[in-house]
């Protein structure tokens, strides 16, 4: 009889615990579904109540910093995140969260951070090292940003996002040549990339070959005809000739 | 007796008109008010059960007109205030509607003809002035373009916007002195008007100041630091004087 006791008393308490578990994976679900419904405040109350629950529940913590960040609450998000990361510091989406919270911010230098630790965490992955070189330069560290293009070229060395930015680095550095020999390989992989033809131009005006860079931003405007940017750039070399009636003619219409 | 019968016939005939001419007005106020709860289509419906009722309604005309305009119906819209101005040559509204979606479509020529009508119409009105020579300027007739400027600025000395543009002819020229003049006038009436600064850069990199050009476009930065057209502008200053870095700093921004 005690015996059978002890056994019923066990059983309670399992399933009391698959309960308790239950009941903050409901939560969680409903805190998702009023997310996808854009009612991110109720959300958050349910992904609270899921955190109550268990502390240690991660997807709670990670789904609460998107709401908040959703709702542009964006140092709530941040202590969310870093709730997930308490739980789990390896845990990616936290680190990807915080990137996005922390841009959002202009906190570059710890949106770079953060990125530096999903690179860590997933180094096999091309996206994340762009990703951190493209925070990088947006602090203006063109050195720094070269060595994460590089290694997201060491994975794909076609990745023509990656050589973009790399040949911006160059450029910034005053390296016009590396810059164009790199932009001219993104032009023989994606013909299309009328970025590339841009720089191309504005590296050519800085060396004062303005034909050779109204050529650049004809081609990037004719790619699209609606970007206003190599139009304006075409002005300046217009300008540069001394075709000033030409270029006020751009002047006037973009 | 034949005469009442004439007298009840003219009594019927008259009430039927004014009938008609009632309700076409009252559809036309109606599709007004739908037009300011932004409820477009059905305001267009409305009108067009007004001009049925009236097809003389200028006012109805020119308020379809106006409708279409704003669903991008642009031809519709065109139709429209052209039967307005066969009704009244000289409806300064159906004119006016004319020019500017004329101007929408980028067919400045025919936009110019109805905006030469309104200067006819009312050759005392600045901004019909301002309008003509602003739309000569797109059509890169920067010379017709100062006469209307000048009918502008002969109205109003003081005014801003005339003035801003009647230098964007004389850089045309490359009368670079002239048009800094003009637009150190447009400052000194308004400090906030970021164009004339941007202008301001433009004047002075022509004349290859490029220090100072860059502190203009900085002026305009300071009053709008989002501006692409004036952040593309510094950029290529900044790179004219070889500070690469900083020229790329903005371009990763535009």
């Amino acid at each position: 009889m005690k015996r059978l006791m002890v056994v019923i008393s066990l059983c309670l308490i399992i399933l009391c615990t698959l309960c308790l578990a239950e009941e903050t994976d409901y939560y969680d679900w409903k805190g998702l579904k009023s997310y996808a419904a854009k009612n991110y405040t109720e959300s958050i109350v349910f992904f609270d109540r899921a955190i109550k629950q268990d502390p240690n529940y991660i997807d709670a913590w990670l789904h609460k910093g998107d709401a908040q960040r959703a709702i542009k609450d964006y140092n709530a998000s941040l202590q969310s995140y870093e709730g997930a990361l308490q739980v789990n510091n390896k845990t990616k989406a936290a680190w990807t969260g915080m990137i996005e919270a922390y841009i959002a911010l202009n906190n570059y230098p710890q949106a770079a951070e953060a990125a530096a630790k999903v690179t860590e965490i997933e180094p096999n992955r091309k996206e994340n090292w762009q990703k951190e070189g493209n925070l990088l330069q947006m602090q203006g560290d063109y050195e720094r940003a070269m060595a994460k293009y590089e290694g997201a070229l060491n994975l794909d060395p076609n990745y023509i996002d990656a050589l973009y930015r790399k040949a911006l680095s160059l450029m910034a550095q005053g390296n016009g040549n590396g810059a164009m020999s790199l932009l001219n390989r993104i032009l023989s992989i994606d013909p299309k990339y009328k970025a590339a033809y841009n720089v191309q131009g504005l590296i050519f005006e800085t060396e004062g070959k303005y034909a050779p860079a109204r050529e650049a931003y004809e081609n990037a405007s004719q790619i699209d005809p609606q970007w206003t940017q190599p139009r304006i750039n075409d002005m300046h070399s217009l300008q540069a000739l001394g075709r000033t009636d030409e270029a006020m003619r751009i002047f006037v219409t973009v | 007796m034949k005469s009442i019968l004439c007298f009840f016939i003219c009594i019927f005939i008259m009430s039927s008109f004014s009938f008609c001419q009632d309700a076409s007005i009252y559809y036309d106020n109606l599709a007004g008010k739908l037009v300011s709860a932004k409820n477009l289509s059905e305001a267009r419906d409305l009108f067009n059960k007004s001009l049925d009722q009236n097809p003389s309604n200028i006012d109805a005309w020119i308020h379809k007109g106006n409708a279409e305009k704003a669903l991008r119906n642009l031809n519709a819209s065109i139709q429209s205030f052209n039967r307005a101005t066969a009704l009244n040559s000289k409806n300064a509204p159906a004119w006016s509607g004319l020019a500017d979606v004329y101007s929408q479509k980028r067919d400045y020529a025919n936009a110019t003809t109805a905006a030469t009508q309104l200067t006819r119409l009312d050759p005392k009105n600045k901004a019909y002035w301002l309008n003509k020579g602003i739309l000569q300027q797109m059509q890169g007739d920067f010379d017709n373009a100062t006469l209307d400027l000048d009918r502008a600025i002969a109205i109003d000395a003081k005014y801003k916007d005339a003035l801003y543009r009647k230098a964007l002819s004389e850089l045309s020229a490359n009368k670079t002195d002239q048009a800094i003049e003009l637009l150190d006038q447009v400052i000194a009436i308004d400090g906030k008007y970021k164009l004339a600064y941007n202008a301001r850069g433009q004047a002075l990199e022509m004349q290859g100041d490029y220090k100072r050009a860059i502190a203009a476009y900085d002026r305009a930065l300071q009053i709008d630091a989002k501006w692409s057209l004036a952040l593309t502008n510094k950029m290529h200053a900044l790179l004219a004087t070889g500070r690469q870095k900083e020229a790329a700093d903005i371009l990763l921004r535009i």
